[in-house]
């Protein structure tokens, strides 16, 4: 079953032939799709579809072995001031010794430039969008003092000070309180009346249909990517979710093995 | 003794001082990055690491220069070696899937060991210049001249400035590598520079405190300073003031103490010889300075830490007294034996708690009776009140069983404050009773 992109004359992210290698061996393989500008997308996989990779591959973290990627037009080495990341909560060390405005203020060392430091009009700025996510209160507490919830909105701050047009997000709903997750669907809203796109990294099925515009599902390979009304049906959702993928998997890790030199592949037919 | 301002003027004594202390300072800067790295340990294989090139370094110059191209080409030579050794990590770690801290054992101990079979090959050919080569393992700051002060002054203001330059990328770099990437900060090229400056701070520091110890003053300083504060800029100036005490305590130390021996030795046939040597005394009072931040900090360190345990505990017993007296008998007076009964503690410390009630005006003592003053049941009922609300919250909001619900409740009674009780009051509606049909008593009244 194929959907065939609706025609978009500028899109937000025009991915064609994408292939991402750990070593060599593929953890994504060959993705094509297109994102129209303005929506919500989810991104949605099994543990170890190649999500938290595809951002990082977007966001020009992790270099692909193949395939172009462009972001609204452009590639992403000129494109860095218009997007924005918000990585994993637990991909950083809380106890580091900042502040949460510190933190926000993070968001604009790109902007700022060598040699350049956060004055008091870039303070303001950060308590307001502390203030969006209802955490202003909390400006001047070390980041370590900061619940689950709070971590991920200090974060979304960090990301919404960039005023980016494209916002990448990496599980913002993992192990968060109803209040975050009530502010981050706010702030979805209101990003997405201003023109904006989000990708969001996402792993409730159940939320998928509500949430979400579009929906890209993939499982190291793309299954589908499209309108959620359109392609978010329980056959595809079973596709990228289901057995079928283990002998991918399996096939996966003795590609690793074999050309990591661990596994002497050419007598396997033994077994 | 010897006056402190002599330290810095005195021609013999001013090298070494204020050599050691700029380069503890510098040490100490680049140590709280590496601190707050995780990476301790580079610091350490980065030091062992310069070793070959020192000995190299030594035996070059003594067989083919002059002795003035000496610290020059230490300096050199341990710089060189030092970036070995990182390029050496990096690649076990990239082609040889050696993980991180095998690869950093692993560069330590063998640069370490190859600088020592030079230095035992040199050993009985070039006696005098084994002895320097001996030096660079603990340092020797007493041999530094003025034109190390200039040499190490320049590379310490070099780092210091670079540091002042990037704080805001060190910062990021440091704490989510992937988002400033993501910003386009040029990730590797300030990894790059930091372990630069690593090497530096390192290269300088082996001259007073050795080889062998130069990594405990990367780390000692930061770790303290991190126990007095939660902002990194902060964090940089305690421990670069941590670094520089260090420097000049150990400089002050050993000469205070050679002179001391030297004193009370005079004219002693046999009597003990020997000196306290400097770089040694630096890393002991960097040490010293850590240990007693570690348990002495006022917020992190271990004995406050226990001090507000044990004035909790203390208020905890005192409340539930209070209880015990409420419970037996509100209004009239109490045997103090049935107190006593009613506790598991022992007589003392009830017989303790007592008497601070008293002091406190909670409760009044006549002979071996017990009452409790007006505000004493004020605050007792208050202490129902806390617990009977918290079993409320617990049974209807949380759904526990009603029998389970008092041995938390014993606990959180001590621990909820205003704002909670206010806010427990209006999410259960100021409830009269308590899941076991016992009644709440009001705020503010018995």
């Amino acid at each position: 079953m194929t959907f065939e992109p609706t025609s978009l004359e500028h899109p937000c992210l025009k991915v064609s032939q994408l292939t991402v290698n750990y070593d060599k061996t593929p953890v994504l393989w060959d993705l094509t799709l297109t994102i129209p500008k303005g929506v919500l997308v989810g991104i949605i996989g099994p543990n170890g579809a190649g999500k938290s990779t595809f951002l990082k591959t977007i966001l020009g973290l992790i270099k692909p072995i193949s395939g172009r990627i462009e972001i609204l037009g452009n590639s992403i080495r000129k494109n860095k001031k218009r997007v924005a990341y918000v990585p994993q909560r637990e991909s950083v060390d809380w106890d580091f010794p900042i502040t949460v405005l510190d933190l926000v203020l993070m968001g604009l060392y790109g902007k700022l430039g060598l040699c350049c430091y956060a004055g008091k009009r870039e303070r303001e700025q950060a308590l307001k969008v502390l203030a969006k996510v209802e955490m202003d209160s909390y400006a001047h507490r070390q980041i370590s003092q900061l619940s689950g919830g709070q971590q991920q909105r200090a974060f979304l701050a960090r990301a919404l000070i960039q005023d980016a047009d494209v916002y990448f997000m990496d599980e913002p709903f993992a192990g968060v309180d109803i209040t975050t997750s009530r502010i981050i669907l706010s702030i979805f809203h209101e990003l997405k009346t201003q023109g904006k796109t989000i990708f969001v990294v996402h792993h409730d099925l159940e939320t998928v249909k509500n949430t979400f515009d579009w929906v890209i599902m993939l499982n190291m390979r793309l299954v589908v990517c499209g309108e959620v009304a359109k392609v978010f049906t329980p056959e595809l959702v079973h596709r990228t979710f289901g057995k079928e993928n283990i002998l991918l998997d399996e096939a996966t890790r003795l590609s690793q093995e074999t050309f990591s030199g661990i596994s002497t592949n050419s007598h396997m037919t033994d077994q | 003794m010897t006056a402190i301002y002599h330290y810095f003027t005195d021609p013999i004594l001013r090298a070494p001082t204020i050599g050691s202390m700029l380069m503890c300072l510098t040490a100490a800067l680049v140590g709280v990055l590496v601190f707050l790295r995780k990476r301790s340990l580079l610091g350490e294989t980065l030091s062992h690491a310069t070793y070959p090139g020192v000995t190299l370094a030594v035996v070059i110059v003594a067989t083919m220069l002059s002795e003035e191209w000496l610290a020059p080409f230490i300096l050199v030579g341990a710089f060189i070696s030092s970036l070995l050794g990182l390029f050496a990590v990096d690649a076990l770690k990239k082609y040889f899937n050696v993980r991180d801290d095998s690869a950093l054992c692993f560069v330590l101990a063998s640069f370490f060991g190859i600088g020592l079979t030079i230095a035992s090959r040199v050993q009985f050919s070039h006696p005098q210049e084994y002895r320097q080569i001996q030096s660079y393992l603990y340092g020797q700051a007493a041999t530094m001249t003025d034109f190390h002060i200039l040499l190490y002054g320049v590379l310490s203001i070099l780092v210091i400035a670079i540091g002042a330059l990037f704080y805001k990328e060190f910062k990021i770099t440091t704490f989510d590598a992937n988002y400033a990437k993501s910003l386009g900060i040029g990730v590797r090229l300030f990894d790059s520079l930091l372990f630069l400056l690593i090497v530096i701070s390192v290269v300088v520091g082996i001259k007073s405190v050795g080889v062998v110890l130069m990594s405990a003053m990367l780390i000692a300083p930061a770790a303290a300073a991190r126990q007095f504060s939660n902002r990194m800029s902060r964090i940089l100036l305690i421990a670069g003031i941590i670094g520089m005490v260090s420097g000049f305590l150990g400089n002050y130390l050993s000469n205070e103490f050679s002179i001391y021996l030297a004193e009370s030795n005079r004219g002693i046939q046999g009597g003990i010889r020997g000196s306290l040597p400097t770089g040694p005394s630096i890393v002991v009072v960097s040490g010293t300075i850590c240990f007693l931040s570690l348990l002495f900090a006022p917020e992190r360190g271990l004995i406050p830490r226990y001090i507000r345990i044990a004035f909790f505990r203390l208020r905890r017993l005192e409340e539930n007294l209070l209880k015990t007296v409420w419970r037996i008998n509100l209004d009239g007076e109490v045997e103090l034996s049935e107190i006593l009964s009613s506790h598991s503690r022992s007589k003392t410390s009830l017989q303790l708690c007592l008497w601070k009630l008293k002091w406190d005006g909670l409760v009044s003592k006549r002979g071996k009776k017990v009452a409790l003053t007006s505000k004493g049941r004020k605050k007792a009922s208050h202490i129902v009140r806390l617990h009977r609300l918290w079993e409320v919250y617990l049974v209807n909001s949380l759904g526990l069983g009603v029998e389970r619900v008092h041995r938390n409740a014993e606990e959180m009674e001590h621990i909820i404050t205003p704002d909670l009780e206010k806010k427990l009051t209006e999410l259960l509606e100021d409830p009269l009773e308590d899941p076991h049909k016992q009644p709440i008593p009001r705020n503010g009244g018995a």
